[in-house]
């Protein structure tokens, strides 16, 4: 099925053409969306806004990118927006325990709990997580789609809009910023 | 030029991913080779960004895509959406605009419609007037005829 037959199909309510939009972008979206949150929960809550978003909006859908770069704007600007809502909530529950004396933060957003996983590795983890998303919002979405998503840096300039010597900077200048904050955690740096 | 630990410290991931010109590569391999401390510091930036193949493994509810495509039938008829109709804050003022244009031109027919019975109502009514008098008269003429009798 071609990109403009499945708008087609969704724009007619076409339960097939649903199913091959789960089928075909649901990795896509739930990884980008864990990957920008850090929670897989988010992630998946998430991804069930984000495919109403898509057959919402199918009808404004321009041909000129493609879907899948379509789909990943809709879903970046989610899972920052999830971000941000997190960061919030994360706020709020500080003041609540320190209002009620409770034993701290519980861990979310992009410092979620990662179970099954040995301590140590756990705790890298979550350092990772944090470097990642303390980066500027830019840099962390050119990263996060080269990185994690594999995405050569002409789709991230399409998803991102900008031109792809700006992409460039933005992964330089990102992988500037993420070794200098891992480097402080690195008992070898620390030595020194 | 001699590299030294600063050059490697700046450059974890461009030596990592062998993005240094050819003759800057061989200059780190050969610090690598000597120096312990950036031999460690590289295995302990390679053990972080190892965890992001991790993450990509990752894996998901088996149950989402059903989950997924269940919401999406509820959400209703996308394909009654149309460029209008998508915008929310645009809907309750045409529906309440079209409810009010559709009362007055009720309102105005239904009030046409009124005053033409009214009229006919009248005319009926006076043929009835009319015919009333057209009988009271042949009564008094039949009364008038019997006194001519």
């Amino acid at each position: 099925m071609t990109d403009t037959e499945l708008i087609r199909g969704i724009l007619g309510s076409d339960r097939e053409a649903f199913q091959y939009l789960v089928d075909k972008f649901q990795k896509q979206v739930v990884k980008t969306a864990f990957y920008f949150t850090g929670n897989m929960e988010d992630a998946e809550d998430l991804s069930q806004e984000i495919f109403l978003e898509i057959i919402d909006s199918a009808a404004s859908f321009r041909h000129s990118a493609a879907l899948s770069t379509w789909i990943y704007r809709i879903t970046v600007n989610r899972s920052l927006n999830q971000v941000k809502r997190n960061k919030r909530m994360e706020i709020f529950q500080r003041m609540g325990h320190l209002f009620t004396g409770g034993d701290g933060v519980k861990e979310a957003g992009i410092n979620a709990v990662i179970q099954d996983v040995p301590h140590e590795q756990k705790e890298k983890q979550m350092l990772l997580r944090h470097a990642v998303g303390t980066l500027p919002e830019n840099q962390r979405i050119a990263f996060v789609l080269s990185k994690y998503e594999e995405l050569s840096y002409k789709e991230i300039s399409e998803v991102m809009n900008l031109s792809l010597s700006s992409v460039e900077s933005l992964i330089h200048r990102a992988k500037l910023n993420l070794q200098k904050k891992l480097l402080v955690h690195f008992p070898e740096y620390q030595k020194k | 030029m001699k590299m030294n630990c600063k050059f490697i410290e700046d450059n974890l991931f461009a030596i990592q991913e062998s993005l240094l010109p050819e003759a800057e590569m061989a200059q780190v391999s050969e610090h690598l080779s000597e120096c312990r401390n950036c031999q460690a510091m590289m295995s302990s930036f390679s053990s972080f960004t190892a965890l992001i193949e991790d993450e990509k493994a990752a894996g998901f509810n088996a149950f989402l895509g059903t989950r997924i495509l269940r919401k999406l039938e509820e959400h209703g008829n996308p394909a009654g959406h149309s460029g209008m109709l998508q915008l929310p804050w645009l809907q309750r003022p045409l529906m309440a605009a079209a409810l009010i244009i559709l009362a007055v031109l009720t309102g105005f027919f239904a009030g046409k419609q009124g005053g033409s019975i009214s009229r006919q109502t009248s005319r009926s009514d006076l043929y009835v007037m009319k015919s009333d008098l057209f009988i009271s008269d042949l009564n008094d003429e039949d009364k008038t005829i019997e006194l001519y009798k």
